[in-house]
């Protein structure tokens, strides 16, 4: 049968033909909708941490008391979290904790230029035990000397003249050069530090995650008190059960004048880090699915009904000679024909709801043209699959059919 | 109509399988409509919702003429010399209830270490605050007007079970930075959905404890929230914040949050006197240099920063739009059902038509038995849209990682009567309206066209 005849048919069903055509469009603004803005999310969320996410055990204490001496506090708070059986390294952290930035955005400049942007980076001030607590491998250059420590009250202003950088930093800012011995300039102040060591990336730093910039980060052999917060970073064995935490907030509440906020495993801070987002994707993939199932059973249904009122049209066909393969190939390529308009109505629409989301409802979800084939392909194969099944039965109407009704 | 009621149910018999697909096919788009649409509704509503359009926060913009406030929810707070020219003009007006409060954040702690500190999110306030908000009160009462300075405190019920375990604790001493405070009242503040009194609409959690502004000034109790300063004393903020409250005094940095709650019966009138004053005011301080932006002040109704928080609910708003459209496809569905189910029995209804049953007749029973589909599908829809808010309201403590007062979230999750009962009828009259064409199509069936086969 000819595709002008096979138009004259849609034409002539066309009620039926606008509502499989409308069901198919939306089903391809919502799962294309969907797509986009799931697989943003998905993408980031399987990048590798290269993490030992249940050895790092991040600490957050505040002292609400001001009387209490908080150097003579650290002091004995590293040497009594040491003393637990399962912490091998523990280090005070004065600014972040492992995928968890404490304070407001930590930036690193190559130059002290005001206008100079920045990267977005993770600060880690440690005590001693701080690069064993990470666990970070040097690639190149050295570990930090004892003498490079400075432990002081933040209003003294004395810091560190050393940092060690991830290999992803040194790469940004130095491309292809050797960042060893190179000076960087950390924080809004611009306070210089030179290089002495890269180390293998790692994924460290909540705010550095959310603005993508997933490896970048330094380790600074400072540590300073003073403010509320008196943060520490803790390994542990590998194996170690969840008893630990309650065994190292019964330590911290040793002291009183403190409050303990919570003892966590990396791995949770991780969890916190992606969770809104990664929920908010699989949510709008439940969604998806509800509404591809929906429509598919919507197709068989219509299309049930399409050929039901047509079983005489389909007699006489056969009765002309047309066989069962003749009749099912032109039924798909009828269906095949709705559905292409609409894929492509519902692509635009798709597009509009995109950008409206985008703009207007802060949607993190850029247009992928090959996710965007691939939904409308997936689209299309729904719905012939869907089709496949009332047609089959439709192409096997017997020629005798006709003369029965007539 | 027996005789309409037995055909129509004998109607919903007949094809059991077509029926029952339509009532789950429209089940799935309803559930996924309500339990969406009740998450946005819910989120716009406070326990004060009949008031709620005769509260208004009051700002008076001594910021900067540069300064972007980018929505409502960040007018700036009052300085303190502007909070007090506000209460002082309306000390005596009974028809202007003013409130004041400023966010703080402290630890809480018994004089005998008997329990862990407790770190809580609060408020420093006048007494009208819990007039403002209403707040229904387990225990004792608010601090006397004439207890300003007093070293008194309401704990809400989760700090109080955390302390004293939820027993009567009216009279008992609580340390805040060492010094002592006597708790007064016991509230309980778990039907707000939102803490709006700082104008942050959190949904997570709300004030753990209030105590009065006087002894929150004269303590230095921190100042933690929203706080905008003009550039010139921008370099200043962090330390307004914490240590120096004398300069803070005079400083040209907002932190103090204002409510006007004005009387129902002179509401226009207290309404159009509040913004003729706060017009006057900036214009007579423009001559000391002072209110220099475009907008010297705004006046904004909680009703209206209560529908602004469900058009800023974006994740929520995007499954929204997808509940629509899914149900866009469960009417289409909806339709192709009944019409694959009146073209099976097409026979009958010519049969019926041949009888005698007019087209009125048969379009009656046609409404009638799509009535008892829609509302089945409705019930099992309200039904199914319960199990939906909990799952979300999992999901929604998922997201928090935990760290969200449950309570307070479970309520955000919760079906809304009136809600429902409206988007019920708007269902219905939808399911009719896609329902139409069927039936109308079936009642035209010719009297015993259909019966020669």
């Amino acid at each position: 049968m000819s595709l002008k005849h096979i138009l004259k048919i849609i034409i002539k069903h066309r009620n039926i033909s606008v509502m499989i055509l409308i069901q198919i469009a939306i089903a391809v603004t919502i799962v294309g909708n969907a797509s986009f803005i799931s697989y943003g999310t998905l993408k980031n969320w399987l990048i590798p941490s290269h993490l030992d996410e249940v050895e790092i055990l991040n600490v957050y204490t505040k002292v609400f008391d001001n009387q209490v001496d908080k150097s003579a506090l650290i002091q004995r708070d590293l040497t009594n979290l040491s003393a637990l059986g399962e912490v091998t390294h523990v280090t005070y952290a004065s600014n972040e904790l492992v995928l968890a930035t404490v304070t407001g955005s930590n930036l690193v400049y190559k130059t002290i230029d005001q206008e100079e942007a920045g990267f977005e980076n993770a600060q880690f001030d440690v005590t001693s035990q701080g690069v064993a607590t990470l666990s970070l491998a040097i690639t190149q250059g050295r570990n930090f000397y004892p003498n490079e420590f400075v432990f002081a009250e933040a209003s003294h202003n004395r810091y560190a003249s050393v940092v060690l950088i991830s290999e992803t930093l040194a790469k940004s800012l130095f491309g292809e050069q050797s960042a060893l011995g190179q000076t960087i300039y950390l924080q809004r102040a611009r306070r210089p530090y030179q290089v002495v060591g890269v180390y293998a990336d790692k994924m460290l730093g909540e705010g550095a995650v959310y603005e993508q910039q997933w490896y970048h980060s330094t380790i600074v052999p400072q540590a300073h008190f003073g403010n509320n917060n008196v943060n520490y970073l803790i390994r542990v064995k590998p194996g170690t059960h969840d008893g630990i935490l309650k065994d190292v907030e019964d330590v911290l509440y040793q002291q009183h004048g403190r409050i303990v906020e919570r003892v966590e495993f990396a791995a949770r801070a991780k969890k916190r880090l992606w969770d809104g987002r990664s929920t908010f994707a699989f949510i709008m993939i439940g969604i998806s699915v509800i509404a591809i199932t929906v429509t598919g059973f919507g197709i068989i249904g219509l299309v049930s009904f399409s050929v039901s009122i047509r079983q005489r049209d389909i007699g006489i066909l056969r009765a002309l000679g047309a066989s069962q393969h003749t009749v099912l190939k032109t039924l798909l390529l009828e269906n095949a024909l709705l559905a292409f308009v609409g894929i492509v109505l519902g692509s635009f629409t798709a597009l509009w709801l995109n950008n409206y989301f985008v703009t207007h409802l802060r949607a993190q979800g850029l247009v992928e043209p090959w996710l965007a084939v691939l939904v409308a392909l997936a689209v299309w194969l729904l719905s012939a699959a869907a089709v496949y099944i009332p047609v089959r039965k439709a192409a096997k109407i017997a020629p005798a059919r006709v003369t029965k009704t007539s | 109509m027996k005789d309409l009621m037995q055909l129509a149910w004998r109607g919903l018999k007949q094809k059991r399988k077509l029926t029952l697909l339509m009532v789950l096919n429209l089940a799935i788009g309803i559930t996924l409509l309500l339990t969406m649409g009740t998450i946005v509704t819910r989120s716009g509503h406070s326990p004060i919702d009949q008031r709620a359009d005769r509260v208004y926060h009051v700002s008076l913009n001594f910021m900067d003429p540069e300064f972007d406030r980018r929505s409502e929810f960040r007018s700036p707070p009052l300085t303190f010399r502007d909070a007090g020219a506000l209460a002082e003009a309306f000390s005596a007006n009974d028809a202007t209830r003013l409130s004041f409060n400023y966010t703080t954040s402290f630890v809480l702690d018994l004089p005998d270490n008997s329990v862990r500190p407790v770190t809580a999110e609060a408020s420093a306030a006048d007494p009208q605050y819990f007039d403002l908000l209403q707040v229904p009160f387990i225990y004792g009462a608010p601090w006397r007007e004439d207890m300003q300075d007093a070293a008194v405190i309401v704990l809400d019920k989760k700090a109080n079970d955390l302390l004293f375990g939820g027993a009567n604790s009216i009279g008992k001493q609580v340390v805040i930075n060492n010094r002592q405070l006597e708790v007064v009242g016991v509230m309980d503040m778990s039907a707000y959905l939102r803490r709006f009194q700082n104008m942050r609409f959190q949904a997570r959690a709300n004030d753990m404890a209030v105590v009065p502004l006087g002894y929150a000034h004269a303590n230095n109790l921190p100042r933690t929230g929203f706080m905008p300063c003009r550039t010139k004393e921008e370099a200043a903020r962090t330390r307004y914040r914490r240590e120096d409250v004398q300069g803070l005094k005079s400083a040209e940095c907002g932190y103090l949050h204002a409510w006007a709650v004005l009387d129902s019966v002179q509401h226009d009138n207290s309404h159009a006197e509040l913004t003729l004053w706060m017009r006057n005011y900036t214009q007579q301080q423009a001559s000391q240099g002072r209110f220099g932006h475009s907008e010297p002040y705004y006046l904004t109704q909680l009703a209206s920063l209560n529908d602004r928080m469900s058009d800023n609910l974006y994740w929520e708003q995007i499954y929204l739009k997808f509940a629509y459209l899914l149900f866009a496809i469960c009417l289409i569905n909806t339709i192709g059902i009944l019409l694959a189910k009146n073209q099976s029995r097409a026979k009958l209804v010519s049969l019926y038509r041949a009888l005698g049953a007019n087209k009125l007749y048969i379009l009656k029973v046609q409404l009638l038995e799509l009535s008892m589909l829609s509302g089945a599908a409705i019930a099992l829809g309200l039904l199914l849209a319960q199990f939906g808010l909990v799952a979300m309201f999992h999901l929604a403590l998922y997201q928090a990682d935990y760290l969200a007062d449950a309570e307070q979230v479970r309520r955000m999750y919760s079906m809304d009567t009136l809600f429902a009962l409206q988007a019920a009828v708007g269902i219905f009259v939808a399911i009719f309206a896609a329902g139409l064409y069927p039936i109308i199509k079936a009642s035209r069936t010719a009297p015993a066209a259909q019966l020669r086969g």
